[in-house]
């Protein structure tokens, strides 16, 4: 045998295979095992899918109108601020 | 969706003339991956602070910008410091190298490493698409801020697709095989807790 992945290993490898970090090998066992195993193919699937999503719920954070008020005050008026703070 | 942004070098001239709309320009496209940052890292009570922080050092700073990361790159760089700086001062101690290890005994694998109760069908093949359910952006939500520090500081970084692992390795000064087991054992969770909504209906 090539020494193919088990499940488990499959599992434990598909964040590496998102991320581009397998070396050729390692990444031509896991396709073969993919190939021949659609519970590990639908697993990497829904890990792709994870991240996407992961991606997704973080961009729907809105800023509060407060903080922004704050950061875009000290972008127009930054320096003033500056320069009152350095006389105390 | 938030509007494409110029690229670097423009921007960076825009922002040094004080174009004040292209600077709430960046400032929206960034809140987010900034904020889930800094709240990982320093919590999120200050987590609100530690970005506006990060704003007014960017800004100090951005004179100085020499290109030789991205401007989110660079910026990001920013808040995790000042994140880590807070972190310090609010004394907060859990290090960012420590790893649970759960892994050899997932009740998922039989003893020969084979599937036990493989993950079953999603009803959704898009984010948009698996997000209109409500409940199920609460869950992820909840179950995020329940990731160990560590592992929530990495999804974090890495799926604002702001970071690199190099670049993750480099700011938070872990290994790079402990940022690629972070990251795992992370995606693993959030795609657990999806795939129990979707299996069971519940969180």
């Amino acid at each position: 045998m090539l020494g193919l992945p088990s499940c488990k290993q499959v599992v434990k490898q598909s964040s590496d295979l998102l991320d581009g970090e397998l070396t050729a090998f390692e990444r031509f066992k896991l396709k073969i095992h993919l190939f021949m195993c659609k519970h590990c193919r639908n697993y990497v699937k829904q890990m792709r899918l994870t991240s996407e999503t992961v991606n997704h719920w973080m961009k729907g954070r809105k800023m509060p109108a407060e903080v922004r008020q704050r950061i875009l005050d000290e972008f127009e008026n930054g320096v003033c601020h500056n320069a009152k703070k350095d006389e105390h | 969706m938030t509007k494409a942004l110029p690229d670097d070098s423009e921007l960076v001239a825009r922002l040094l003339k004080k174009d004040s709309a292209a600077f709430n320009d960046v400032v929206t496209a960034w809140y987010s991956p900034m904020y889930y940052v800094a709240s990982s890292i320093a919590g999120d009570a200050i987590a609100d602070e530690v970005v506006q922080e990060a704003w007014f050092s960017v800004l100090r700073a951005l004179p100085k910008f020499e290109g030789r990361s991205s401007l989110k790159s660079w910026v990001m760089r920013i808040v995790t410091n000042e994140a880590k700086t807070r972190r310090r001062k609010e004394s907060r101690s859990t290090s960012l190298e420590q790893i649970e290890d759960g892994w050899a005994t997932d009740p998922r694998f039989t003893a020969n490493e084979h599937w036990n109760t493989p993950t079953g069908y999603w009803s959704g093949d898009s984010p948009d698409a698996l997000m209109q359910a409500e409940e199920l952006q609460n869950c992820i939500e909840k179950n995020i801020q329940k990731l160990p520090d560590n592992q929530r500081s990495v999804l974090m970084m890495r799926e604002s697709g702001a970071y690199s692992l190099d670049d993750i390795c480099n700011i938070l000064n872990v290994t790079s095989s402990n940022v690629r087991v972070l990251l795992h054992r992370a995606r693993d969770k959030v795609l657990q807790v999806i795939d129990r909504f979707e299996r069971e209906g519940t969180c």
